[in-house]
């Protein structure tokens, strides 16, 4: 089984210690949630991750190998605002993506289904200056599955989605856990992040301070609801 | 080589929906047209004007005060790349693609580089023909090269500038451009100063056996061998920006992102404003303005918060009032080149804020711009005139020293009302061509041709009316301020259209000129 493993993970800003030492590990077939308040860090550890950060220390080792600075073949981002080119249409970034990522074969085939999967395929002829947040972050998930990327990091993905684009990306991540991907998921919806992951890490000011299954982050908490427990242990 | 492929496809696919796309909006069409016709009338006029003239009359002091100006334009964008302003990716999805590639770094960059000098090319191609009524005795072919070349070695010189700081730190690459910047400064203000000062003479004489004027002089006279040499500096800094490449996306896409959000930011009403890094809080300043009026306390409170606003104002005022001493003590003896001086500054003038797109998408896409009283017409004459003040006072004091090196108070008082009106006629040209065509593409590109035009067709009717009111009222001053009165009407016809086009379509525009 595959295992992305981060270890000592590190980045300041000047006098700001962004990411703290953040260490974990995630194995294939896995949803992971990042959780944490506004400034705890999970953007930033997501940008070092997918290699558009440099990070200050620390190792990030997929299958037993340390990545370097072209980890971004590996990890993927889709980010909080997913962009595309405005003047490539949906099919011509699934062309651009198997022509810069060398696929060989049946790429098309492979292209054609990660469309219809992903209900794009007619709209394949749509500038990405027409589409919607949900249909851009649509298209990112599926260049990103064209080009095999193995790790996906979702910085936000519910944010401005409608209730069915929310309902339709969290069958996309089940869907992705069931093919072996991992994802990782940084959210402030901790409902949503309840009912998709399997485990949850929560960051503040950079530091982990809780990794585990969210019935381990209840546990001994008696009555009080997630959001309690949430605003309690990172007050 | 294989490398390549892909990102020409990227390219030619991105190419060929923008015309697609062009084509099929009629009103983008027509300010396309109407730009090509003009570029193609004035590369005419200018092949017929200019045919068997040279730029051999540019010798020094000029020809190396031009060259010297240009050195020390490349010291700063040195420095500046240096310091992570160099905008490599188009934007976050050119980032997140070509980093994600299984291309190799040196060849996106090597490709990022073609790709912003082609952009370049682009814009200054657009920008020479717009000053074909200027500079009309260069030769045309030549001057077209120069001024692409240089351009060009501009845009490709942050990059590698860029890189070198990374490697070896900020601080010397940046020294390294404000001392070039710095040095071919002081070689012009010298050879400049000489003019004036005759214990200037010898230095400015040494400066300029240094042979920068002379390879200057070539260059835009179209001599082959100077162009080469130009030619070879692109390609070096070209194999040097592709030769640091590696190990290099981390720092290159937050520079990338730093300076799109800045260009963001640049657009429109609170242009150039970026206040002092880490600086979170200022004083607060309150103002008896309301309505409609407060857009000049909040280009104050702009100005204010923005030391590079400021630096810039400096500087603006420090050339303006120089030119304006210079251009007086020049004149005195020789009142028919102050003339030429006096119409050539003002045709510079008017092309300079001509070029400069107008934006206002982050104002009308906001709630506050619609919940302030007054009409929209009200707010863009306020607007017009607030983003106007700046210029018109720094043209004011060039006109105040104007006045006062040559000694007539009545030159200095029409230069000051020429320098108050300019500004805001031509914003008012600007908002309304603005109301037409607003995408940030085409107001870069195409609609500084139509704004040009469109400003010499709204300067006829003032001068027919202070022609034919002086020959039949026999009063030049009488005359004059009709002349005046019907420019101001026409400034106030531009935005009583705009401001009828844009009401109550605020997110209308804003999408419109961002996408």
């Amino acid at each position: 089984m595959n295992t992305l493993s981060v270890t000592g993970l590190k980045k300041s800003f000047g006098s700001i210690n962004a990411v703290d030492d953040l260490s974990f590990e995630i194995r294939s077939g896995e949803i992971v949630s990042l959780l944490g308040p506004n400034g705890a860090g999970k953007s930033t550890t997501f940008l070092c991750l997918c290699g558009l950060l440099r990070p200050d220390a620390g190792s990030i080792v997929w299958s037993g190998k340390e990545l370097g600075p072209d980890r971004g073949r590996t990890i993927a981002l889709i980010p909080e605002t997913p962009e595309v080119y405005a003047l490539l249409t949906v099919w011509e970034h699934m062309v651009f993506v198997a022509k810069s990522c060398k696929l060989a074969g049946a790429w098309e085939a492979r292209a054609k289904e990660l469309l219809e999967r992903f209900s794009l395929a007619e709209h394949r002829d749509m500038l990405g200056s027409a589409l919607s947040k949900g249909m851009r972050q649509r298209l990112l998930v599926s260049a990103t599955l064209l080009a095999d990327a193995p790790v996906l990091l979702f910085d936000e993905p519910m944010i401005g989605l409608d209730p069915a684009g929310q309902r339709h990306l969290r069958e996309t991540l089940r869907e992705l856990r069931s093919t072996g991907k991992i994802v990782m998921v940084s959210t402030h919806m901790l409902d949503n992040a309840q009912v998709l992951s399997d485990r949850a890490i929560i960051l503040k000011h950079g530091k982990c301070i809780f990794t585990g299954t969210f019935e381990e982050l209840n546990a001994g908490a008696g009555d009080e609801d997630l959001e309690s427990t949430f605003l309690r242990i990172t007050a | 080589m294989s490398d390549l492929a892909p990102l020409a496809y990227l390219e030619s696919r991105r190419l060929a929906n923008f015309f697609r796309k062009t084509v099929h909006d009629p009103t983008r069409l027509i300010i396309w047209v109407i730009a090509i016709v003009w570029i193609v009338a004035m590369s005419a006029l200018r092949a017929l004007r200019s045919s068997g003239s040279s730029w051999g009359t540019l010798h020094d002091p000029a020809a190396s005060l031009l060259g010297f100006g240009s050195l020390a334009a490349l010291g700063v964008v040195i420095a500046v790349g240096a310091g992570g302003q160099a905008g490599a990716f188009s934007g976050a999805a050119d980032a997140r693609f070509l980093t994600s590639s299984q291309l190799s770094e040196r060849s996106v960059v090597l490709w990022l580089q073609l790709r912003n000098s082609a952009i370049t090319i682009g814009r200054i191609a657009i920008a020479i023909v717009v000053y074909a009524f200027l500079f009309t005795r260069a030769h045309t072919g030549s001057a077209f090269l120069a001024m692409i070349g240089i351009s060009v070695l501009g845009t490709m010189i942050s990059l590698p500038s860029f890189e070198l700081g990374q490697r070896i730190g900020q601080l010397p690459v940046q020294i390294l451009g404000g001392a070039l910047a710095g040095l071919s400064a002081l070689a012009a203000i010298v050879i400049g100063g000489a003019n004036f000062f005759p214990v200037l003479a010898a230095p400015a004489n040494a400066i300029e056996r240094a042979g920068v004027g002379r390879f200057t002089a070539l260059v835009w006279n179209g001599d082959t061998l100077a162009l080469l040499f130009l030619l070879y500096v692109i390609l070096l800094v070209l194999v040097v920006s592709v030769v640091f490449a590696e190990d290099l996306y981390p720092e290159l896409y937050s520079a990338s992102m730093s300076w799109h959000r800045q260009l963001q930011r640049n657009r429109g009403w609170s242009s150039m404003y970026r206040p002092k890094s880490g600086v979170k809080q200022a004083r607060s300043i309150s103002t008896n303005l309301s309505g409609p009026a407060v857009a000049f306390w909040k280009q104050w409170l702009t100005l204010l918060r923005s030391p590079s606003m400021r630096v810039f104002l400096g500087i603006e005022l420090a050339v303006s009032v120089g030119a304006g001493l210079a251009a007086g003590a020049v004149g005195r003896s020789d009142p028919s080149t102050l003339l030429a001086i006096v119409v050539g500054v003002v045709s510079i003038v008017i092309v300079l804020l001509a070029v400069t797109g107008t934006s206002l998408a982050n104002d009308i896409s906001k709630p506050l711009w619609w919940i302030g009283t007054g009409t929209t017409f009200d707010k863009l004459v306020a607007w017009t005139l607030a983003t106007s003040v700046e210029t018109a006072v720094v043209l004011s004091l060039g006109s105040i020293a104007l006045g006062a090196t040559y000694g007539s108070f009545g030159l200095a008082v029409t230069c000051i009302v020429v320098s108050l009106l300019l500004p805001p006629l031509v914003r008012s040209v600007g908002v309304v061509t603005y109301s037409f065509f607003p995408a940030a593409i085409d107001q870069r590109g195409p609609a500084a041709a139509v704004r040009v035009i469109a400003i010499y067709l709204c300067l006829a009717p003032p001068t027919v009316v202070g022609v034919v009111g002086a020959a039949v009222l026999g009063n030049g001053l009488l005359a004059a301020a009709l002349a005046l009165l019907t420019l101001l009407a026409e400034a106030i016809a531009c935005i009583w259209l705009a401001a009828n086009r844009i009401e109550g379509r605020g997110a209308e525009y804003a999408i419109a000129e961002t996408t």
